[in-house]
C-alpha cells in the first residue's frame, strides 16, 4: 500500500489525477491529510481510504493558513457559481490587488535596499518543523504498525523535513510528488 | 551538440498536466530527433504555506537526494522536476532566487554539461540562470504574463538586465517581440529574435469535410475568463436564439470557471447542449475536431494561440479575435479559413458576424490553408532555425 500524505489544497486536483492512475495500475493507497477540509473541493469524488490527522478544532488552531486559503476558495467558488457579477467583482478585486501589489513595491523600493526585497526569505539555523508534525508522524506510525506501507508519496515540502527526520519511517521509500 | 533546457511548464501526466509546456516538449523532441542532445530541467515551485522558507527543507532535499536523487528530482520523460519552496505571497524576485537556489542545488547532485543553457521565459527561468549559467544562455519568451508582471519596476528592471545578458532573446511571435520592447523601452537588436513555437502537424491529419454546418463548435483550453470563456458562452447563446436553435458547443478542458459554465447554461436552458470534457492528450485532441465543425476561440490576448493552428491544419474553420497571436500566425489566410474579428467587437457582433460570414462557404479553403500552415510551423522548419542559432554561438 503506498500512503499519500498531502497538507495543502491547492495541490488537490494533481492529487486527484494522481489517485486515479494509482486505480488504473490496481495500486492500493490510503490518503493522510490534516483534516478532510483540505480535500473538500473534490471530496465528493474521492471515495477512498482517509486519514485525517488533526481534529477540526486542532485544525483551525494550527492551519490558520490552511483556514485562510480554505476561506478564499469558498469565496471563489461562490464567485463562480454562475453570476456575470461574480466573475466581475472576482476582475475587480484582482485589478485591486494587482494595483496593491504594484503601490506595495513602491513603497518597499523606497524603504529597503534592493537585496532585502529580492530576498527569497529562506532563514538559515535551528531545524524547523510544521505546527502539525508530531500529528503527522503519529498517523503515520499508526499505519506502519497496522498495514504494510511500501512508499510514502509527499505533496508538501513542509512535510517532507518530518518524515524525512523521523526514525521510524527510515526504512520506508519515501517520494517527493 | 549539448543542449540544456529550463523550463517552467512541462507535460507530466501522472499529475493530470497534459498541456502545460507541451510546446516546449516539442520543441525539446524536435530537437532531439535533429541530433541535438538534449536535458530538461523543470523547477516546480512548492508554496511554503509561511513567509519565510525554513533552511531544513533544502537540507531534507539534500539529504534524499544524496541517497536516491530520484525521489527528490523527478525523471517525467526527458525531464528532471526540481522542486523549489518559495514562501507564501512570494514576489517575482523572491521567486527568482528561489528557484536560482534550487537549481544550484539540483546541480550539485546532478550537474548539467551544455554548450548551451535554454530557458523558456525569461521571469523567473532565465533570470535565475544569470548567476549560475556557464554556457551561452538563450531565451524563448512565450508568457502572456509579462505585461502583467513588469508593472512593477524593480522586475521591469529585472527583465531589462535578463534581455541584455542573454547571449539570443527570442520572442515566440513579432507581437510579443513588438510588446516587450515597447513595454521595455529597449530596442529590438540583432540578438532578438522571432521563433515560432512547433505545431505537431503529424498529430492533426487533415480531415476533409464535405460541408460546413456551423452546428458544432469546439474550444479547446483553460477554462478561464481570461481566454474569452465567458464571451464564448454568451455568443453561444446569443447565436443559439438568433441564428440557429441547433447548435451545439464542446469545451475540452478544466478550470475555474466549469462551475459558472454549468450555471450559466441552467439558467439559460442550454444544458443539453453545451458539454464539458476533460482534457485530452495531444494525440486525442484530432478525434474531437472531426466531430466538429467550427473552433470559436474568444480569447483576447495570445502570444502565439497554438490550437487555432492545430485546427486549421486538421480542416477545421476557426473564428477568433485579432488577439495578437492570430495576426502573426494566420490573419493572412483568414479568408480561406475561418475568421478574425476584432476586440472590440460585442457578443451580439460576433454572433452576427458569425452568422453572416456561413452563408459565404464558397470562399474556404482549408485544404490551401492547412498547407500554408504547416509550412510555417512544422517541427522541422522551426527546429532549423533554432538550430542555425545555437551553432552561431558555438
Amino acid at each position: 500500500m503506498i500512503a499519500i500524505v498531502i497538507s495543502q489544497s491547492e495541490r488537490i486536483k494533481e492529487l486527484d489525477s494522481f489517485i486515479h492512475d494509482l486505480q488504473s495500475k490496481n495500486i492500493s493507497f490510503v490518503v493522510i491529510c490534516p483534516s478532510e477540509k483540505v480535500l473538500s473541493p473534490m471530496f465528493d469524488r474521492l471515495n477512498h481510504p482517509v486519514i485525517p490527522y488533526l481534529s477540526d478544532s486542532q485544525f483551525r488552531k494550527l492551519n490558520l493558513q490552511a483556514n485562510i486559503d480554505l476561506l478564499r476558495a469558498n469565496v471563489l467558488l461562490r464567485l463562480r457559481q454562475g453570476s456575470t457579477l461574480g466573475v466581475v467583482i472576482e476582475k475587480l478585486v484582482l485589478a485591486i490587488f494587482r494595483t496593491l501589489r504594484v503601490l506595495k513595491s513602491g513603497v518597499k523600493r523606497k524603504k529597503a535596499p534592493k537585496s532585502l526585497i529580492s530576498s527569497s526569505h529562506i532563514a538559515e539555523g535551528s531545524q524547523w518543523f510544521s505546527p502539525h508534525h508530531s500529528y503527522l508522524l503519529r498517523a503515520l506510525n499508526d499505519l506502519c504498525s497496522t498495514a504494510h506501507i511500501e512508499r510514502i508519496e509527499v505533496f508538501d515540502l513542509q512535510d517532507l523535513v518530518s518524515i524525512q527526520n523521523d526514525s521510524g519511517l527510515e526504512e520506508i521509500e519515501i517520494q517527493l510528488r | 551538440m549539448k543542449v540544456n533546457v529550463v523550463s517552467p511548464w512541462y507535460p507530466d501526466r501522472s499529475l493530470g498536466q497534459v498541456y502545460s509546456g507541451a510546446f516546449v516538449q516539442k520543441q525539446v523532441q524536435a530537437l532531439q530527433k535533429s541530433g541535438v542532445e538534449v536535458s530538461v530541467e523543470v523547477p516546480k515551485i512548492y508554496r511554503h504555506p509561511y513567509r519565510t522558507v525554513p533552511a531544513s527543507i533544502d537540507n531534507a532535499l539534500l539529504s534524499m537526494a544524496k541517497l536516491k536523487k530520484e525521489r527528490v528530482f523527478r525523471e517525467v520523460g526527458e525531464a528532471t522536476i526540481i522542486p523549489s519552496a518559495v514562501p507564501k505571497r512570494s514576489s517575482m524576485l523572491q521567486r527568482v532566487k528561489s528557484i536560482e537556489r534550487y537549481l544550484k542545488l539540483k546541480r550539485s547532485i546532478i550537474p548539467v554539461t551544455s554548450q548551451i543553457e535554454h530557458a523558456h521565459v525569461a521571469l523567473p527561468c532565465a533570470a535565475a540562470l544569470l548567476q549560475i549559467a556557464e554556457a551561452p544562455l538563450v531565451i524563448t519568451e512565450h508568457s502572456s504574463h509579462v505585461r502583467h508582471e513588469c508593472q512593477i519596476p524593480e522586475v521591469a528592471e529585472l527583465y531589462r538586465e535578463v534581455i541584455r545578458s542573454a547571449d539570443i532573446f527570442i520572442c515566440v511571435s513579432s507581437f510579443l517581440q513588438n510588446e516587450i520592447s515597447e513595454l521595455l523601452d529597449l530596442e529590438v537588436s540583432s540578438s532578438w529574435h522571432v521563433i515560432p513555437n512547433i505545431v505537431d502537424f503529424s498529430l492533426f491529419p487533415f480531415k476533409e469535410r464535405n460541408q460546413y454546418e456551423y452546428r458544432s463548435w469546439v474550444y479547446v483550453g483553460a477554462l478561464l475568463e481570461s481566454k474569452g470563456v465567458t464571451e464564448l458562452l454568451k455568443v453561444f447563446h446569443h447565436y443559439k436564439v438568433h441564428h440557429d436553435f441547433d447548435v451545439e458547443l464542446t469545451l475540452v478542458g478544466k478550470g475555474p470557471l466549469e462551475g459558472w459554465i454549468r450555471s450559466y447554461c441552467k439558467r439559460n436552458g442550454i444544458v443539453d447542449m453545451v458539454k464539458i470534457e476533460e482534457p485530452v492528450p495531444p494525440e486525442d485532441l484530432h478525434l474531437i475536431y472531426s466531430e466538429s465543425d467550427l473552433m470559436v476561440h474568444l480569447s483576447p490576448y495570445e502570444t502565439f494561440g497554438i490550437v487555432s493552428l492545430e485546427a486549421i491544419a486538421n480542416g477545421l474553420p476557426v473564428v477568433s479575435l485579432r488577439n495578437g497571436g492570430s495576426q502573426d500566425t494566420w490573419e493572412d489566410v483568414s479568408s480561406i479559413c475561418g475568421l478574425l474579428l476584432d476586440k472590440s467587437s460585442s457578443i451580439s457582433e460576433i454572433s452576427d458576424a458569425i452568422n453572416s460570414w456561413r452563408s459565404s462557404p464558397e470562399t474556404l479553403n482549408l485544404r490551401e490553408a492547412s498547407e500554408i500552415i504547416r509550412s510555417r510551423f512544422s517541427p522541422e522548419i522551426v527546429t532549423k532555425s533554432l538550430i542555425e542559432i545555437y551553432k552561431g554561438l558555438n
